[in-house]
């Protein structure tokens, strides 16, 4: 039923063309005194030239006469195209007809696949497809929410490092991932890679002095935390475990590692949920009205627009916006699944 | 040690996070000073080539440049907003160059005041332009999705660091393979000591039929066809580029391009419906004045109608989340819609106040002829602030979807509307109102390209209105000066204001004079075919009934556009569904992308680049 419908439609509007196409020519084989008095919009008739080219035998603008038209018919032209028109001499007008009828009924066609497509597809699995894209992209950003965190519950191997050292230990743990954090967003890589160096190492002492300045007092609270902290962890834990965790021995590659996290996981959903929800429009419409449509679009494009925010801020290097925008996603998104859900 | 005091992690998670640069003092510079100069540059371009370019990717690398390499500070988000300014000051270039010089062309030279009035026309076309289209910004991009090509080019330009090396570098040997196909066909346009330089064309000469022109390939010709069907191709990577980020939806475009090109033309030809003296070659030509370029538009007006309406449950859910957006907890990504309210009744109110100033030039005459003077101006300034925003929705809506806009066509029909209300003598103030919708319609569809790029890195929609709402009305400003400049120079080197003759022959200006001089011949408009147009719209709204509303659209812009360029464009969309079909549809779009916006930015920059030595006075 499709496939008529689309053969129709395009037969139906090249014929509709057409037709409008003959909309100001008029058949010369109409009487002298219903054409006399029409300004042509176009040269009429060719006769050749001394000079070898055709010229016309009767020229734009010019008003159409007996005379005119006598040479005209002479000269074996059948129409000529004129500044007004009329209903009566219109060459294609049933044609024009039929194809408005033609376009009418492929549109019913077209319509009613489309019903149909859309029935079936909320008859299968197909229904279910957007619902689930947008929990996939919910779960990523989620995911990312944690995992990116820097806080007590982020990632397993702080969890499983809670766990080894206890009640007490989980306290230094949890004090020290904040002030690491604190520092990853608040000094540059440069003086990320002093502080890695200047850790356990006396000499590079003028070096954390350095860092201490550049803090001021009251963030600096959270150098000597951090330095503090980890010295704890560091007694207890020995140094083999330390050489597994990149984040606590505060790498420039764990900042690093935290946004080609960010990049590499929104990346895969703007490459694959996110075109999946998208595309499940039709469905969407039929589910939910255009209306109701409109309103999870709205929800949805708020959330992608702070995820793809988020991928900026990550490629720019700025940890903090994008965790922040994630914040807000997962928000957007949770008001979105919410529209989806109401039928 | 276990037992020691440590910090509360409320402490840590208070510290202020690293703030992300965005709108910035840098940012606004280089977008008012890099737009006030591509402005500049165009504007003398426009006049003497006839096109103008809109920049965005220009800008976008060139900010990337300054803002990234030189001050070595630029984020993503922050570029995005040098682009948006630097194009907002841009682009109504283009709507003060297809209109203004007309006047000078039928001997109308405005003097100082009607200068500033004009001017004054255009700032509020623009501001109009950006006032009307903001509400409509999530119906176009949160719900419609609309394509924008060059803005989805622009915001993988802007993201391609962020990408990976290997997408940088798939961006970069884009643009060097559209600059290496462009040369020769942007060559030609430099003159030394009065001859071209080597391009397309002088290829001929090797070949067994000469099918190439400095920028066109003549298929047909190679393959047998009669002159009047018009199979040749434009060299344009720039529109293979667009083609390809359309993808599969931009075939609707190829469809109204072979209708007019292989189906009515031949047959007007076969059933001798056209003159009969005729050459087979100027077919097309003829063909695109007479009936296609009126059907097209007809069915480009008929389809944004259907559009409008069908989509009016959505567009009322989009403006209710306008209307509530500040009252919710995360605050409000838009302008408010109060203030933009007000914006477009000052706009009103100062078309009016020009119209008044302006108008009255001749005795009354047209269809609102017996009305007293000042409501006849009232109502031709709200009649045509309302077109304003009906054209400025259609050629956003087009851009949206091919990349392409019809300001000519509806700046004919502006100009007509006019006359038509005003009488055929109003020359003055229809032009003021073709440049006010030239200019605004510009600005409208440059607007959401620029939101949709932002809406694909992240942008904040808001701060990208407010900066281009400010900055918009430099735009026509620069343009008009940049105009003044060259029609003295002109007057003082060759005696004549600006047109044939001169240096810059404003060769769009001449297709509005030939619209105005026919409506002066008689009655306003009695060279129009009113009749052509209405059966367009009927197909058109039936089209849009049949499949979606936007098909009446694509099949009008294209049966109106050149053909050369369609067929260009259509092959870029066949490129993308022959790449997703070999590769995978992830594929073609994650490596895609950035090759075509690459191929975009290297035809832009080479144009600009082959404009700026025009300017320096490379051709004579």
């Amino acid at each position: 039923m499709k496939a008529l419908g689309n053969v129709l439609l395009a037969g139906a509007l090249a014929v509709g063309a057409l037709a409008a196409a003959t909309a100001y020519l008029v058949p010369l084989d109409f009487p002298d005194e219903d054409l006399a008095g029409l300004t042509l919009s176009a040269d009429a008739g060719a006769v050749p030239t001394p000079s070898g080219k055709e010229a016309p035998v009767a020229k734009r603008g010019e008003t159409l006469t007996p005379g005119a038209l006598a040479r005209l018919r002479a000269d074996g032209v059948a129409y000529v195209r004129v500044r007004q028109f009329e209903w009566r001499w219109w060459p294609g007008r049933w044609w024009f007809v039929a194809a408005l009828v033609g376009l009418l009924v492929a549109a019913g066609l077209l319509r009613s696949a489309s019903r149909q497509e859309i029935a079936t597809a909320g008859a299968t699995r197909d229904a279910e497809l957007p619902g689930r894209a947008l929990r996939s992209i919910k779960e990523t950003v989620d995911g990312l929410r944690r995992d990116i965190s820097g806080g007590p519950a982020a990632g397993p191997e702080f969890q499983s490092l809670s766990e080894r050292l206890g009640d007490l230990g989980q306290a230094q743990v949890e004090a020290f991932t904040h002030a690491r954090t604190f520092l990853t967003e608040r000094l540059g890589p440069g003086d990320l890679d002093a502080l890695r160096q200047a850790i356990g190492s006396p000499a590079e002492e003028d070096q954390l002095q350095a860092i201490r300045a550049r803090l001021g007092p009251a963030e600096a609270v959270h150098l000597e935390t951090f330095l503090r902290t980890r010295a704890v962890l560091a007694e207890r834990l020995g140094a083999s475990d330390l050489a597994d965790l990149p984040h606590l021995l505060l790498l420039p590659e764990a900042l690093q590692d935290r946004l080609a996290l960010i990049l590499e996981r929104l990346g895969e959903a703007q490459k694959t949920h996110m075109p999946a929800f998208v595309e499940a429009r039709p469905i969407l419409i039929a589910r939910l009205g255009l209306g109701g449509f409109a309103e999870l679009m709205d929800r949805y494009a708020a959330a992608e627009r702070q995820i793809n925010r988020a991928w900026s801020a990550a490629a720019d290097g700025v940890p903090a916006e994008a965790a922040q925008c994630l914040e807000l996603a997962s928000v957007f998104l949770d008001e979105a699944l919410d529209r989806l859900s109401r039928r | 040690m276990s037992g020691e005091v440590v910090n509360k992690p409320e402490t840590a998670r208070a510290a202020p996070p690293a703030r992300y640069r965005e709108t910035t003092v840098s940012a606004v510079v280089f977008g008012l000073v890099f737009g006030a100069l591509m402005n500049m540059a165009i504007t003398y371009t426009g006049l003497k080539i006839g096109f103008t370019i809109i920049g965005g990717a220009i800008a976008a690398v060139v900010a990337f440049g300054v803002l990234r390499g030189l001050l070595g500070r630029g984020s993503i988000v922050e570029v995005n907003i040098a682009e948006t300014i630097a194009t907002a000051v841009n682009v109504p270039n283009a709507g003060i160059i297809f209109t203004v010089p007309v006047l000078f062309l039928l001997g109308r030279s405005p003097g100082p005041g009607q200068f500033w009035l004009l001017t004054l026309a255009g700032a509020v076309g623009a501001t109009l332009g950006v006032a009307f289209i903001v509400p409509l910004r999530k119906q176009m991009l949160d719900i419609d999705r609309l394509r924008f090509p060059s803005g989805t080019a622009v915001a993988a330009i802007l993201k391609s660091p962020g990408a990976g090396p290997r997408k940088a570098q798939v961006l970069v040997l884009g643009t060097v393979v559209a600059m290496l196909i462009y040369l020769p066909a942007g060559l030609p346009n430099i003159r030394v000591d009065g001859q071209p330089l080597w391009g397309y064309g002088d290829l001929n000469r090797w070949l067994p039929w000469p099918i190439l022109t400095k920028e066109t390939v003549d298929v047909g010709r190679a393959v047998g066809l009669p002159p009047y069907v018009a199979l040749i191709f434009a060299i344009t990577p720039l529109a293979f580029g667009a083609g390809y980020l359309t993808g599969r939806a931009g075939l609707t475009v190829l469809a109204g391009g072979i209708l007019a090109a292989f189906v009515l033309n031949p047959a007007a030809r076969w059933f001798g419906w056209l003159p009969a003296a005729l050459p087979p070659g100027e077919v097309p030509d003829t063909m695109r004045v007479l009936i296609n370029r009126p059907l097209g538009i007809g069915m480009l007006l008929g389809g944004a109608l259907l559009g409008v309406l069908v989509t009016l449950p959505a567009m009322r859910a989009a403006l209710k989340s306008l209307g509530t957006a500040g009252r919710l907890r995360h605050g409000s990504d838009e302008l408010p819609l109060k203030g933009l309210a007000v914006a477009v009744a000052v706009c009103v109110v100062l078309l009016y106040l020009a119209a008044e100033l302006l108008g009255g030039e001749a005795p009354p005459a047209g269809l609102l002829a017996g009305l007293y003077p000042h409501l006849r101006h009232l109502i031709i300034a709200v009649v045509g602030a309302a077109w304003i925003w009906f054209a400025g929705i259609i050629i956003a809506q087009c851009t949206g979807m091919t990349d392409w806009s019809p300001i000519s066509g509806m700046a004919l029909l502006t100009v007509v509307l006019v006359l038509a209300l005003a009488g055929p003598a109003e020359v003055l103030l229809a032009v003021l109102f073709g440049a006010a919708l030239c200019v605004a319609a510009s600005e409208s569809a440059d607007m959401m390209a620029d939101l949709k790029t932002g809406y694909l890195v992240g942008g904040r929609p808001r701060r990208q209105q407010l900066l281009t709402l400010f900055t918009a009305w430099l735009g026509p400003v620069i343009a008009m000066l940049t105009l003044w400049l060259i029609v003295e120079t002109n007057l003082k080197t060759t005696g004549k204001p600006i047109g044939p003759g001169t240096d810059t022959v404003a060769p769009q200006a001449q297709a509005l004079q030939a619209v105005i001089t026919g409506a002066q011949g008689g009655e306003a408009g009695s060279d129009m075919p009113y009749a052509l147009y209405l059966f367009g719209a009927v197909l058109g709204v039936l089209l849009g009934l049949a499949a979606f509303p936007g098909l009446g659209v694509l099949v009008g812009l294209s049966m109106y556009l050149p053909i050369t360029y369609v067929l260009t464009y259509g092959l870029g969309c066949l490129a993308n569904m022959a790449v997703s079909l070999l590769k995978g549809k992830v594929w073609a779009e994650e490596w895609g992308v950035p090759f075509c916006a690459g191929l975009i930015v290297g035809e832009a920059f080479l144009a600009m680049l082959i404009n700026g030595i025009i300017l320096l006075g490379g051709s004579s």
